[in-house]
């Protein structure tokens, strides 16, 4: 039984570790090759890991047009980002500027001679197996391939996670402690009566 | 958009009702253990009564309005940060 305990949290930690993973903003070091868009079907299986229609414009028919950035990393590994609005709910980054951040790219499109290297600040994951692509947010020229990046934000975010999950427990506890005890105590209090009443009636001391 | 609206409007109040909720009982709590360790007088009822009076006007109580302007500031922040160029 504890174990069972123990492999049930062990998963939701890995849930939850993944889901947070896959949200939070990541940096990479890239070189863009090209920009491009193009009709995407997108079905049941990766519908989720793509975001809504433009923030502005009504719901599409037909597959939708999405706009994919290509990149190459320092070592010669490729990616390949979308370039969508993420819309108001989730993920909460609010992004509606995917034309502009598309234009943005497209003027650090560099050759290999001649490198422009760039940061991209992106979030989600690449996965092909599912056609899943991470989903740029912001691009910023870089001097080099060698920059890196302290994820301070990640470690702000991940501490106030904390801090939120630490101050609903202080709230469950006190609701438990100050309500449901009392009232279980109330109620085991009446049951001590009632079984009272009852042994008097049947003529038994309890 | 209107869904962020809604999903604020729906959840901001919640929020807001159940953070007050649990300030009120932790006042609550420590009014009662002081009355309990004899450092207030009178009435147990009356002492209580009259310090979570002192909760409603209470720097405490205008902390935890701040439940209602910290997610809108937030929303904005975030969208301004994101979608700057």
């Amino acid at each position: 039984m504890q174990k069972v305990k123990w492999a049930i949290w062990g998963f939701l930690a890995l849930m939850a570790a993944a889901f947070l993973h896959y949200t939070l903003p990541q940096h990479d070091v890239v070189r863009i090759t090209d920009t491009l868009n193009r009709k995407t079907p997108i079905g049941r299986i990766n519908g989720f890991f793509y975001a809504s229609t433009d923030s502005g414009a009504p719901a599409s028919q037909g597959d939708p047009d999405i706009r994919f950035i290509n990149a190459v990393f320092p070592d010669g590994s490729v990616m390949v980002y979308r370039n969508e609005d993420t819309g108001w709910i989730w993920p909460p980054y609010f992004k509606y500027d995917s034309s502009n951040l598309q234009a943005v790219a497209s003027n650090f499109k560099s050759t290999e001679t001649a490198p422009q290297w760039v940061m991209v600040t992106h979030y989600g994951w690449r996965f092909a197996p599912m056609s899943i692509f991470p989903n740029a947010l912001r691009i910023i020229a870089v001097s080099g391939p060698d920059v890196t990046f302290f994820p301070w934000l990640n470690l702000v975010i991940l501490a106030l996670l904390a801090g939120l999950v630490f101050f609903a427990r202080r709230m469950w506890l006190q609701f438990w402690e100050r309500m449901v005890d009392p009232a279980v105590a109330n109620v085991q209090e009446a049951g001590d009566r009632t079984r009272g009443w009852f042994s008097r009636l049947f003529g038994r001391k309890s | 958009m209107l869904q962020l609206i809604i999903v604020l409007a729906v959840g901001v109040p919640i929020a807001h009702w159940l953070v007050a909720l649990y300030a009120r009982s932790v006042w609550r709590e420590r009014l009662e253990r002081k009355w309990d360790r004899g450092e207030g007088q009178g009435d147990r009822e009356v002492f209580v009564g009259d310090g979570m009076e002192h909760f409603e006007k209470s720097i405490l109580k205008r902390v935890i309005g701040l439940v209602y302007i910290i997610p809108v500031a937030v929303v904005i922040l975030i969208a301004y940060v994101v979608n700057r160029s």
